[in-house]
């Protein structure tokens, strides 16, 4: 998701702060250098088209081709960016969008999260705070096998107790942006 | 949308580059035993047929305290929702949003990075679409999984 992206990369440099969760984000690297004007232009070009050559990228950014080439490797070498391709959900036709509230009962959010987001249909896990206590997304290609998820697979993970489903009707606009990499 | 119907090579030409996108055509072509040519009218064909999308993805651990927040909007009356929807996709801040049956009337979804932040988007910018009747939000404060392979191309 697109947020804030002045303010976000300049937070570089400071890995003491970004304490967060338990555990299921460990294993990050630090961050090595801090992000300039041109590290931020690359990106928010390859953000409308991650698939334009080095070439076209220096000749709209004013700059050599090689400077394109060394800067973006320094970005997906630090894990700080990564440009992939990514499937339309509704053109690999999973054509339901289920974003699925959850309180968890006798077990820790992170434990129960951790289990659903083993399921492959479940695209996005979340602990969350407010009235529950994960948040998540689940495909389906039909309603019978967004039933049969919700009924005889997430219900039965341990630990969930209620959950609050939703249906999305029509989705107006889902491109993530950031993502834990 | 029309759906065109995919094949193996397809299937393996989205995977390669779910990885790695900036690989090169010739480069997947030597690794399938194919050629650059059917490399290249093959990916045509996926991203004009708005089958796969290639873009940049930020880490998200980079930001201090990420939070994902849930934003859980009612209309005012049933004839505003799609308004509503239409206005908040608008907003560069916000990476999801759809219509939905159940918990509201429409869901977005915003990263912040603290409550500060999320209070004055709320009040300066959501607050004055007009039709919004009320928000409630959660918070996701802990990306378990967040599949960024997926996305919806919409025109």
């Amino acid at each position: 998701m697109r947020a804030r992206r002045d303010k976000s990369l300049k937070v570089e440099g400071k890995p003491e702060r970004r304490t967060r969760g338990k555990g299921s984000l460990g294993g990050r690297e630090e961050p090595a250098f801090t992000l300039d004007e041109v590290d931020e232009l690359i990106i928010a070009a390859l953000r409308q088209n991650g698939r334009i050559a080095n070439r076209d990228l220096a000749r709209d950014l004013g700059v050599n081709e090689a400077t394109v080439r060394t800067r973006l490797r320094r970005l997906e070498d630090a894990n700080m960016v990564r440009i992939v391709a990514m499937r339309d959900l509704s053109a690999m036709g999973f054509e339901y969008l289920a974003p699925v509230g959850i309180q968890v009962k006798g077990r820790s959010a992170v434990a129960v999260g951790e289990d659903l987001a083993k399921i492959e249909r479940v695209v996005t896990v979340n602990v969350a705070i407010g009235t529950h206590d994960l948040e998540i997304q689940v495909v389906a290609t039909g309603l019978a096998e967004m039933e049969d998820l919700l009924t005889n697979v997430i219900a039965k993970v341990e630990g969930v107790q209620r959950m609050f489903p939703s249906l999305a009707l029509k989705v107006l606009k889902y491109n993530p942006e950031w993502a834990p990499l | 949308m029309t759906r065109i119907a995919l094949d193996e090579l397809d299937e393996k030409i989205i995977q390669r580059l779910g990885h790695d996108a900036r690989v090169s055509n010739r480069e997947i072509g030597r690794e399938f035993g194919l050629t650059e040519g059917t490399i290249r009218s093959r990916l045509k064909r996926l991203l004009d047929n708005k089958v796969i999308r290639v873009a940049a993805v930020t880490n998200a651990n980079r930001l201090r305290h990420p939070i994902l927040a849930y934003l859980w909007v009612e209309a005012n009356s049933a004839a505003d929702i799609e308004r509503v929807a239409e206005a908040l996709a608008k907003l560069p801040e916000i990476g999801f949003v759809a219509t939905i049956l159940g918990r509201a009337d429409v869901l977005a979804m915003t990263l912040v990075e603290n409550g500060a932040e999320l209070t004055d988007f709320l009040h300066q910018t959501v607050d004055k679409i007009p039709g919004v009747h009320r928000i409630r939000y959660s918070l996701g404060q802990n990306f378990i999984k967040h599949d960024y392979r997926w996305c919806s191309l919409v025109d």
